[in-house]
């Protein structure tokens, strides 16, 4: 029996893996900005699904950046999962009223492979503006999926570990109608009905598909990597300079691929 | 090898770091500054929906790797591919297409962080339009359905921002997906806030 039951694990476990190689590679589900391009399609660890900056919900006066990496991770896997130890991840902040290039760079990587790898913060610190980055300061360290981490000497609070996909949107329905959108599809034209799903459409929404709207990242219960920086508003925009902030995320390797 | 020398230095940092000031000193050795590693950039992301809405999927490996002032932004492509789409599949007039190059060029979430209240994407660029000044992208905030307000319906046209072009397509100003912070198990008060994985 227990030989039976070991066979039956490795094998629920083979077909796990296998499922999720095909749920990865198969259903495609590139919303946001999941499965972006093939570079990252390859490397998803360094595929940015979502890029979010809102005020701390235990601290007015903390300000939050998220940068949500490796998109479709199923249950079993996301406890399996972790950062690529070869990307630098980015959050490039550009103060001023326009936006322009980064005058401030927090950056992560993952020292060791899987879950019980180290995640190593550095800065803020003023970066060379561009697509070529070199590492800045040490701030800190903390370890992978700890929400209780304590805070770096900076004032930063980091959390980097597998969360519930935030991101909402019938991204099917959107794939029927823009099958471009969808990299398995790329290059497809246009394609009618446009219209996303209403489930009693009526008015101006009269000739509208009708349908029930599924949010395919809930319904299909999938994760990401969140990387969840929380600092003092005053160490992202000192008070000598301006309040206003311009963000996006970058993942970068050595290699370029 | 610079990266197997790169690693081997983080990994002594940490090593070292360890013992004394996990959580947060700052007085390790800092052994990565300095370092003359080069990272190349090979995905990028600032708003929600615009390389995806906007853009052909062959051109996003080219986005990817640009940064996102490049200047001149009108000589970028997704910024050409904002007023290509707008115009010919959405249908709407040229005035249109140049509001939405104007507000989404740069690719850059804008924040004002001087400003108290909730987050509201777009925010910043709309007055408050949106929900609030403090702009930036929230995790409730409906990306997708203001994303697609301001291509497929009135949006621009109800802020005073350009005349209403009449062509409007109601059928595509909403996924009629709501958000719903328990389901993605949201903890708005807590750190960190993203809701534990399914």
């Amino acid at each position: 029996m227990t030989s039976r039951s070991g066979a039956l694990g490795s094998g629920l476990a083979a077909l796990a893996l296998v499922l999720t190689a095909v749920l990865y590679n198969v259903l495609p589900v590139r919303g946001s900005d999941h499965q972006d391009s093939p570079a990252v399609v390859a490397r998803p660890a360094a595929d940015i699904t979502d890029v979010f900056v809102y005020p701390a919900g235990d601290n007015p006066s903390n300000v939050v950046l998220q940068m949500d990496v490796s998109p479709l991770l199923t249950p079993a896997n996301a406890s399996q999962a972790a950062l690529d130890p070869a990307v630098l991840y980015q959050f490039k902040i550009a103060h001023g009223a326009a936006a322009g290039p980064e005058d401030m760079a927090i950056q992560v990587q993952a020292i060791g492979a899987g879950p019980t790898q180290t995640i190593a913060v550095f800065g803020p610190f003023a970066p060379v503006a561009g697509t070529v980055s070199t590492v800045g300061p040490l701030s800190g360290t903390v370890a992978f999926n700890s929400t209780s981490a304590a805070a770096l000497a900076n004032g930063m609070r980091v959390f980097v570990g597998p969360r519930a996909d935030p991101f909402f949107f019938d991204l099917f329905q959107f794939f029927s109608f823009l099958p471009d959108r969808n990299y398995q599809t790329a290059g497809a034209s246009p394609k009618a009905p446009f219209s996303f799903k209403f489930p009693a459409p009526a008015g101006a929404f009269a000739s509208c598909v009708q349908g029930t709207p599924n949010d395919a990242l809930s319904s299909n219960s999938f994760n990401v990597l969140s990387i969840v920086i929380e600092a003092p508003r005053s160490l992202i925009a000192p008070a000598s300079g301006s309040q206003v902030i311009h963000l996006w995320a970058t993942t970068s390797t050595v290699s370029g691929t | 090898m610079r990266q197997s020398i790169l690693s081997f230095v983080a990994v002594y940092a940490v090593v070292l770091c360890t013992s004394s000031c996990n959580g947060g000193s700052t007085s390790v050795p800092n052994l990565n500054t300095g370092s003359q590693a080069q990272f190349k950039q090979i995905e990028r992301l600032g708003r929600p929906a615009v390389k995806e809405l906007f853009q052909q999927f062959a051109n996003h490996d080219g986005t990817n790797k640009t940064a996102p002032w490049q200047l001149p932004v009108s000589g970028q492509t997704l910024y050409q591919e904002i007023g290509s789409f707008t115009t010919s599949v959405a249908g709407r007039d040229a005035a249109h297409a140049a509001t939405l190059q104007a507000i989404l060029i740069p690719d850059e979430i804008a924040a004002d962080l001087s400003k108290s209240g909730s987050a509201a994407y777009l925010g910043v660029e709309t007055g408050g339009a949106t929900g609030g000044t403090f702009g930036g992208r929230g995790l409730p905030d409906d990306v997708i359905d203001i994303s697609l307000g301001a291509v497929f319906g009135n949006t621009l046209s109800a802020l005073g921002l350009i005349p209403d072009d009449g062509k409007e397509s109601p059928c595509l100003t909403t996924d009629n997906v709501p958000q719903k912070n328990a389901q993605d198990n949201v903890t708005p008060a807590v750190f960190p806030y993203a809701g534990a994985p399914h």
